[in-house]
């Protein structure tokens, strides 16, 4: 097992495109599923983490470097003499710079987020995909949800009367 | 174009806001697969389960100065469906209670009083016979569904609970408690003849030495499967009382309210506290007390004061000597709503934040409709009430 400093338990990561992550336990951790697997002990040298490519885990763990809660030296300077609120609204701001990805990488962290199961970068990313659908025309969900109209033209044309005050 | 598998968009479409419902409405009319995810009992339960209490969609009110037809205003881009208010004895509505999306209306003719429970989000209502009433009384409507986690039972059987006092020549008070039957849910057929259905279930509470009680015009709220109601007094106005109905225990009980020498109970209000415990909150010119009954271990209890809140600072009014009254909470939200000469007010207990509902005076009652949005109702077409958007967006 890999060791940094004292006290700080390291983990490999690896993508599948072949490059290797060392990261902090505690940051790993942040990973619900990463998580489980060190607890249940399948983590002993290096973790592979499939179907996330090296870009992509790589600005993951960016998000969890930054979200996980600085009890430790690293990192933690500012813990003491910071209110909560101040830091949370720093990483507010953190988080608003981090999202602003194109679409792809948005999709594809959202996927991560998932199969990683992060709580916080999947409401994030989910967060942002809402913001950015939320007053596009129904031809532009549909693009998003690569599905097509198959609603005969009289029925839409009565649901979309019935339901008149929804696109007003 | 970059996509995302189905099972992730349902994960961003959960975190849609449920006080929002026009997205997640044009994201189901995007073609018939999508309708069906959306509105299916699979992602409906998520979506609630995500979300936890169901949200404002709107409030119904009631103003010193009379009401016409009673209006839903919407606090969100959500239009309730109003059916015919007709008949003349529908023009004197006045909202009475709301809860578990349905709403309780009452017209307050003395001749012929007639309850109405309405469904805001399907248009649907059944009317109720209000003869017979005591003498006195405040009502309550609530879904009769045991176990029921109450997020989307509007369209379940129902039932009325009447609380009210009767008053004898010999200058006695008496408290009555009754239930209508379990609704059956079939919204289309009539109730039965009300009061004779009525089970008075348990035995009158003689409130002794209290002739001149009165059930103070306020939605009572429900705190552990009971519902509290505020008495006052006609011969002191700084008396204040509260009548408990168990539900479970089918008994009546009076509480005392908090003992505030020195502090006239200006516009108390009951509250339902996010904490579970029942709320009493009272004005003292611009300072909102919070006081919260507390249980301890043995079963005794006792009133804690708790927020203090200064409204000066919180809330716009035309004339600095002016009176804010309290006309309102949102049950298990520590959520009021304060009426000042300039308009209604909703104050967030815990953060302090305020917004305002409406302009105008004069109110004495808010009471918030509170739903998740279910759009099979309203997504597919077809049914005969007629549907009616409230003008005012606030």
């Amino acid at each position: 097992m890999a060791t940094r400093e004292a006290g700080k338990k390291m983990i490999m990561l690896k993508s599948p495109d072949g490059m290797e992550f060392e990261v902090e336990e505690a940051v790993a951790m942040e990973s619900q599923t990463i998580r489980k697997m060190i607890e249940d002990d399948c983590a002993d040298t290096a973790i592979l983490i499939p179907n996330i490519n090296s870009k992509i885990l790589s600005r993951v763990i960016e998000y969890c470097n930054k979200h996980v809660p600085t009890t430790g030296a690293t990192g933690a300077a500012a813990s003491d003499t910071v209110a909560p609120a101040a830091l949370a609204e720093d990483l507010k701001i953190w988080d608003a710079e981090f999202i602003k990805v194109n679409r792809a990488t948005r999709f594809d962290l959202i996927q991560a987020a998932s199969y990683l199961n992060i709580k916080g970068l999947l409401d994030l990313t989910s967060q942002t995909t809402i913001d950015t659908i939320s007053d596009n025309s129904l031809e532009e969900i549909r693009s998003f949800l690569s599905t097509k109209n198959d609603y005969l033209p009289e029925e839409e044309q009565t649901i979309r009367r019935e339901n008149q005050w929804a696109f007003q | 174009m970059p996509q995302l598998p189905d099972e992730l968009v349902e994960e961003v479409f959960l975190r849609l806001p449920p006080d929002e419902p026009a997205a997640l409405v044009r994201a189901s009319l995007a073609s018939k697969p999508w309708l069906a995810l959306l509105t299916g009992p699979a992602f409906r339960g998520r979506y609630r389960e995500f979300h936890g209490a169901p949200p404002m969609l709107g409030f119904l009110y009631s103003r010193l100065d009379g009401s016409g037809a009673p209006r839903l205003v919407s606090t969100s881009k959500f239009c309730a469906r109003i059916p015919d208010f007709t008949e003349p004895t529908h023009q004197r509505f006045d909202a009475r209670d709301c809860r578990h999306g349905r709403v309780l209306l009452g017209n307050n003719d003395y001749c012929t009083p007639v309850l109405l429970v309405w469904d805001p989000m399907t248009g649907c209502t059944r009317e109720l016979d209000g003869s017979c009433l005591p003498d006195s009384f405040e009502l309550a409507v609530l879904c009769a569904v045991s176990g029921c986690d109450h997020r989307a039972c509007h369209a379940a059987p129902f039932r009325v609970v009447c609380v009210g006092l009767n008053y004898s020549e010999e200058g006695e008070c008496v408290a009555v408690a009754c239930v209508s039957s379990p609704d059956t849910g079939d919204w289309s057929k009539p109730c039965p003849d009300f009061w004779s259905e009525w089970d008075e279930r348990c035995p009158g509470l003689d409130l002794v030495a209290a002739a001149d009680a009165f059930m103070r015009p306020m939605p009572s709220v429900l705190v552990n499967g009971a519902l509290h109601f505020l008495l006052g007094y006609e011969n002191d106005n700084a008396r204040v009382g509260i009548l408990k109905y168990s539900l479970s225990s089918d008994s009546l009980s009076l509480i005392d309210a908090p003992l505030v020498e020195s502090v006239v109970f200006h516009d108390p209000m009951l509250m339902a506290m996010k904490d579970g415990t029942l709320g009493f909150a009272h004005l003292d010119r611009l300072i909102l007390y919070v006081w919260s009954r507390k249980i301890d271990s043995d079963g005794g209890a006792s009133w804690a004061r708790g927020t203090v809140v200064h409204l000066k600072c919180l809330l716009p009014m035309e004339d600095p000597k002016s009176e804010p009254i309290l006309i309102g909470s949102v049950e298990g939200g520590d959520i009021i709503f304060v009426n000042t000469d300039l308009g209604v007010y909703q104050i967030d207990l815990k953060t302090l934040e305020c917004k305002e509902l409406m302009k105008g005076r004069n109110f004495y009652s808010l009471i918030p409709y509170m739903s998740f949005y279910n759009p099979p109702e309203r997504v597919i077409p077809g049914d005969a009430a007629r549907r009616e958007c409230t003008v005012e967006y606030a």
